[in-house]
């Protein structure tokens, strides 16, 4: 059970313990690197974006970013993450999620929700550790077949690269 | 003479090979700190991160922490960010605006243009000169076309000789604007596990584009078409002082000023609209090398200006031998569009940055090639030598002219020869 009233009203359809379930899955699917299940997570219109540090609350049409996908691209990017022939993604990375402080707010819009939540992600390569750290803010639609990203967006922490392997080589 | 010997030529056999002991070494790195960043022009930032007085930003550069900011005459400066009371840092703040900037150890307060104006319980001292107590400014500072540089040497040349023949490329980055250009906000930061200079020989590499992203081109050949019959042909030029430059016409999209189908049907007009302003300013032949053409400039010794898919200005620091550390930052016409801006900080992410199609590849390529090193007593030198038998006129890309320009400049202040002497120029052709 959740608490606070915007979060009362929200559980009838979606609760925080639906968004952990979400996430929880979603995690899973990223650490076993199942990239044509995670698709199906994705709604048409999805947007996945990750500020660069110094702007973590940026807005991705005037500030740079390090990752600002269309679906266009971000299916070109499962791609590169799934082939042999992107360097710095082969050998893939493993990689360990871990995720909590996940709360629901209804967002403007039908079946719309925003989901914030913590996370840390490990990844572990060529000798290497890299860990980023932040705060997800998604917008998820709530559709027949289950939530969808319609933005999936990791504001990180981190002041600089460095502590995360210098290259995003993972879906964060 | 040194006996700092790493590049070795022979133009009989047409060979140009590096001693790898330049990539790995401690010494090496402390001689590039004293006879290369300690005695060149250096980019610290550009003037449109500080449009108002009181404006600043906090960099490091050579290992030095710096202010750059605009005082209350609006003029830009440069000063150290270091108390002169004892030491510590006046300015913790990344970027801000302020008339004071006042340490937080004595509470001593410096104005924007270095002053002593504020002094804790300052009849104590005897005899208080706040001439002398100024906050400390470098002996070199000038800006180029919005592009500030400081140097450490009160022996350098004027910043316009020192860019020499590099200055009409910045021009040409700098003209894609009648209202100049801007900094736009976030910012790339990310290290590699590798000696600087590897990154600096990848950003006149035009060789290794193909192998080496090829998952990068195989996307833009799905989302943009394979741009057949386009003229691909490319130049290299070694425009001295160990400034290089490459030229090419890649199948990617330039917001400044060359239309392809992912901008959208909207942009098409947008764009073809700046193409014809570029004409009318410009003439036809220099709108087409401003809107058409891809360049990488490297500016000696550590900043590289790409104006490719969209103008990425960066620059590379040493911290150890076997890493570096990396600023990016993207540049844009002032007067942009708002489409059109959405439209450049897209197409930059696409192919550039540590979440980019192909920087990762870079990245992971000067990291293993860094690791390979390890071999260096038994695999002891590189090879540039590629295109070395070629009259530098018809130099492509693909050649390493331009890298053997960088080397050679490197290796004549490294031995710390006299760097008032141009550095060799190639002839080619035998």
């Amino acid at each position: 059970m959740t608490t606070g009233t915007t979060a009362d009203a929200a559980s009838a359809t979606f609760s925080a313990a639906d968004a952990e379930r979400f996430l929880y899955h979603e995690a899973e699917l990223l650490d076993e690197l199942r990239y044509d299940e995670w698709v199906g997570l994705l709604a048409d219109d999805i947007r996945y974006l990750l500020p660069s540090t110094d702007v973590p609350l940026g807005d991705p049409t005037t500030d740079l970013f390090v990752i600002c996908d269309d679906r266009t691209r971000l299916l070109g990017r499962v791609q590169r993450l799934q082939s042999r022939h992107a360097h710095a993604d082969y050998p893939h990375p493993r990689t360990r999620r871990f995720i909590t402080n996940v709360q629901v707010d209804p967002a403007d819009g039908a079946d719309l929700y925003e989901i914030r939540a913590n996370f840390q992600v490990v990844s572990l390569r060529v000798g290497r550790i890299g860990t980023f750290i932040g705060q997800y803010r998604h917008l998820v639609r709530i559709a027949e077949c289950g939530p969808r990203f319609v933005v999936r967006r990791a504001n990180l922490d981190l002041e600089s690269l460095d502590h995360a392997g210098g290259k995003v080589n993972i879906i964060v | 003479m040194s006996d700092h010997i790493y590049t070795h030529e022979d133009p009989e056999r047409g060979t140009f090979a590096v001693d790898r002991r330049s990539l790995v070494s401690d010494e090496v790195l402390e001689l590039e700190r004293r006879h290369i960043f300690d005695r060149c022009w250096l980019y610290v930032g550009h003037e449109s991160e500080i449009p108002k007085p009181g404006d600043f930003v906090s960099r490091t550069v050579a290992g030095r922490p710096l202010i750059l900011c605009r005082n209350t005459d609006g003029d830009v400066r440069i000063l150290y960010n270091t108390c002169t009371h004892r030491g510590a840092e006046v300015c913790r703040d990344e970027r801000g605006n302020s008339k004071v900037f006042q340490c937080f150890y004595h509470a001593w307060s410096f104005d924007t243009h270095g002053r002593l104006v504020g002094v804790p319980d300052a009849a104590a001292y005897a005899n208080l000169d706040r001439e002398a107590l100024r906050l400390g400014e470098p002996v070199k500072q000038d800006s180029y076309r919005g592009f500030v540089f400081v140097g450490f040497d009160p022996g350098l040349p004027t910043l316009v000789e020192y860019l020499g023949d590099a200055a009409p490329w910045i021009d040409r980055v700098a003209d894609q604007s009648p209202v100049g250009m801007e900094l736009i906000g976030g910012t790339h930061k990310y290290t590699i596990e590798a000696n600087w200079k590897l990154l600096v020989e990848n950003s006149l590499d035009g060789y290794h584009l193909a192998p080496l992203h090829k998952t990068y081109f195989d996307f833009v050949r799905r989302t943009e078409g394979d741009g057949a019959g386009k003229d691909r042909s490319t130049r290299a030029i070694d425009l001295g002082n160990g400034h290089a430059l490459i030229i090419d016409r890649a199948p990617w999209g330039r917001p400044v000023a060359r239309w392809v189908p992912s901008f959208g049907e909207d942009m098409q007009e947008v764009i073809d609209r700046r193409y014809r302003d570029l004409e009318e300013r410009f003439g036809p032949e220099r709108a087409e090398l401003i809107a058409d053409r891809d360049c990488n400039l490297v500016v000696f010794p550590n900043l590289v200006i790409n104006d490719v898919m969209a103008v990425v200005v960066r620059t590379i620091w040493p911290t150890r031998p076997d890493q570096m550390e990396v600023t990016a930052w993207a540049l844009a016409p002032a007067d942009d569009d708002p489409a059109i801006r959405a439209t450049t900080l897209e197409s930059y992410v696409s192919f550039l940055g540590p979440g980019g199609f192909a920087t990762p590849d870079d990245m992971e390529a000067l990291e293993s090639c860094q690791r390979g090193f390890a071999t260096v007593r038994e695999v002891g030198f590189s090879d540039i030598s590629r295109g070395m038998a070629k009259d530098p006129s018809t130099w492509t890309s693909a050649d390493e002219g331009q890298t053997r320009a960088f080397w050679r400049r490197w290796q004549q202040l490294v031995t710390g020869a006299d760097d008032r002497e141009p550095a060799t120029v190639e002839q080619g052709g035998r």
